[in-house]
């Protein structure tokens, strides 16, 4: 058994600290610092080119970074060659062994590092067992279906029993079906290895559907670190509530009406929940689609606009529709209905819960 | 109607190419004293003759040692320079790609009569020594490019791949990337041995006697006589050239390669 303290350090497996990176002129990591616990599945998210696969290279050591630190497992491995860090890394394209058979791309690690040939079949064993390639293991990688090939990867990346496995983008090869059956298959063998893995991602659904806490990047800066529901709910910025699922946004001036908070904007007041802030001030206010209740008639409590639809979209799990307000466009999700409220054209009648709507904190930090 | 001119075209193409060898291999095939096209009697006298003639049979062999020690050496330089110049591309290696492609554009002449300075200077034996030189250089530009294309079709994540496995850059090298370079390699190979004993002008230049090849033996004897011993040894050097190329294709895909397949899809080869 270790000791409290001693479990407390092992449960940041990961840490990385302040960690730039600048291609000639673009700065694609800056100021990183970051903490991934030990048998979690991070996933880092955020869109095309805003240094996703940098900051996951410069894990794997594959990209030196031009500052910062990373410390594994207690010990700083910036200076550390990529084939001594002992990290499982999954390419994009895979990049399997394409002149061998899945067995010797899964024994590979094992080879360079010399285990006897019991051990390598017995590990080997294992893991196709582990990734469900049975039956295939004398076949080369372009016998094998995009999945399994994914498998294989991601087979010969714990072969070593790496430290870390890292992931970039292993689903984005697959078609959207085979993408979700592996999804799940990927999650249980990460349970079940146990292996700390951040995966890399652009999918938000991904994210959500795989990740125990996601680190959400924009333009090289790391904006929000959190669990599915924390990002969904209390996004830091806008950039994180507008990546992050549908939203709703609202700014304007606060201001105290009747006892009430509120923001006014385009000369409409909004109350906001809670938290006692000051008057004129700036905010923001997230209210997401499927908060916002839609009908024909005007219900008693505020907040309430009266709009015009404009889109009506069927989801399978209920509608969604666009409607047109004095404060502008809204978008509302409607996932229990049994049928359609409104037809475009319709006018309808938008309300929420002011406590379902979210405030977002660091709106001044980004205005300015 | 294009396509069937094209069609046409096609065959007269291959027909113009096949015409001469076909020529040569009809007249050796004569059972007479003299060259006749067609022949009159059919036999295969000068082929035995050819075989007989110790002069020929030595200048055969020494050719095919030639060819052989310039394919292995050519190789090796075309694959490590590859190497270099993609892997490890550093200041001027984009020059130095132009550079070493000059051979393809210089007449074989002026290499050979430079080459013939530059041994004299340096007091360097032309034969076997010079001309083996003289045939690496010729045939180096081809070796290279083909290198270099299997090269192009190496993902570098494969070997960044074996990399974070933790293999060495000797392991990667060993295990990696030079099964995936067989093909191309062994193509090259196959390429600078048929070009080295095809080469005529090098090698007269720096041929001395008993250490001739069997293209300068042909053109020496061509200046003397004509009679069907020539054409009969020079469709043996058709017969070993089909040879060379039927095995490598069947090895390697040579052909496959040569007009512009895939090479990922070759490497079966490994196994
Ligand atoms: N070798 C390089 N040289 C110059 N700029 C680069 C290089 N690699 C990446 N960049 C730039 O750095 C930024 C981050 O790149 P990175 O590949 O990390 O993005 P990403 O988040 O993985 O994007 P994607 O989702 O498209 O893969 C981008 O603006 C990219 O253009
Ligand atoms: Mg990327």
């Amino acid at each position: 058994m270790p000791a409290t303290l001693e479990a407390n350090q092992d449960l940041n497996h990961l840490q990385i600290a302040g960690v730039t990176k600048t291609y000639e002129s673009v700065r694609a990591l800056s100021n990183v610092s970051l903490v991934v616990k030990r048998g979690e599945i991070f996933c880092l998210l955020g869109p095309s080119g805003c240094g996703k696969s940098t900051l996951l290279n410069v894990i794997g050591g594959l990209i030196t970074p031009d500052s910062g630190s990373i410390e594994l497992g207690g010990r700083d491995i910036t200076a550390i060659p990529m084939q001594k860090r002992n990290v499982g890394f999954v390419f994009q394209n895979y990049a399997l062994f394409v002149h061998m058979t899945v067995r010797d791309n899964i024994a590979f690690g094992m080879e360079v590092r010399r285990r006897s040939s019991a051990e390598i079949s017995r590990q080997v064993e294992a893991l196709l067992n582990l990734t469900r390639l049975h039956g295939k293991e004398e076949r080369y990688p372009r016998q094998l279906s995009g999945g399994e090939q994914q498998r294989v990867a991601i087979a010969r990346a714990l072969a070593t029993e790496p430290e870390i496995l890292l992931l970039d983008e292993p689903f984005s090869n697959l078609d959207a079906k085979l993408r979700v059956e592996l999804r799940s298959e990927m999650h249980r063998v990460q349970r079940e290895s146990g292996v700390t893995t951040i995966v890399v991602t652009h999918d938000q659904e991904e994210a959500f559907a795989l990740g125990d806490r996601i680190g959400l990047l924009d333009a090289g800066s790391l904006v929000q670190v959190g669990t599915p529901e924390e990002l969904y709910a209390r996004p830091q910025t806008e950039f994180a509530a507008r990546f992050v699922g549908e939203s709703n946004l609202f700014s304007g001036q606060t201001e105290s009406r009747g006892g009430t908070m509120g923001i006014v904007c385009e000369g409409h007041f909004i109350p906001i929940p809670g938290k006692a802030g000051g008057v004129d001030e700036r905010e923001t206010l997230l209210v997401r689609p499927e908060r916002v209740s839609i009908s024909a008639e005007r219900s008693a409590s505020d907040p309430v606009f009266a709009g015009t639809v404009r889109e009506v979209t069927y989801r399978g799990v209920g509608w969604r529709y666009a409607v047109d307000t004095a404060i502008g466009r809204l978008l509302v999700v409607d996932p229990t209905a049994r049928s359609r409220r409104a037809d475009v054209g319709g006018a309808v009648y938008l309300n929420w819960k002011v406590d379902d709507s979210f405030v977002l904190p660091s709106t001044a930090e980004v205005r300015m | 109607m294009r396509f069937n001119l094209l069609r046409v075209y096609s065959w007269l193409m291959a027909a113009l190419i096949v015409m001469p060898i076909a020529v040569v291999v009809t007249v050796s095939l004569t059972a007479e004293g003299s060259v006749r096209f067609p022949p009159q009697h059919w036999g295969l006298r000068w082929f035995l003759e050819a075989f007989t003639e110790r002069s020929f049979v030595q200048a055969f062999l020494f050719s095919v040692e030639a060819a052989a020690a310039v394919a292995v050496i050519a190789s090796v330089l075309g694959l490590t320079s590859a190497l270099a110049l993609v892997r490890y591309s550093f200041r001027g290696s984009k020059f130095i790609q132009g550079f070493v492609m000059a051979p393809l554009l210089l007449p074989h002449l002026v290499i050979a009569i430079g080459l013939l300075q530059l041994f004299a200077a340096l007091g360097i034996t032309t034969s076997p020594g010079g001309l083996i030189a003289g045939h690496v250089a010729v045939v180096f530009p081809f070796v290279l490019r083909l290198s270099l294309g299997g090269l192009a079709g190496i993902d570098p994540n494969v070997e960044k791949a074996a990399y974070t496995l933790g293999a060495t850059r000797l392991y990667v090298f060993r295990r990696v990337t030079l099964p995936l370079m067989a093909s191309p390699v062994l193509s090259g190979a196959v390429m600078a041995f048929l070009l080295s004993f095809d080469e005529t002008v090098i090698s007269i230049f720096t041929s001395v006697p008993g250490r001739t090849t069997l293209p300068v033996m042909i053109f020496n004897y061509a200046e003397q006589r004509s009679d069907p011993l020539i054409a009969a040894v020079s469709s043996i050097m058709v017969i070993v050239a089909i040879i060379a190329i039927a095995i490598a294709d069947r090895s390697v895909g040579l052909l496959n390669l040569l007009s512009g397949g895939q090479v990922g899809e070759l490497n079966e080869l490994n196994h």
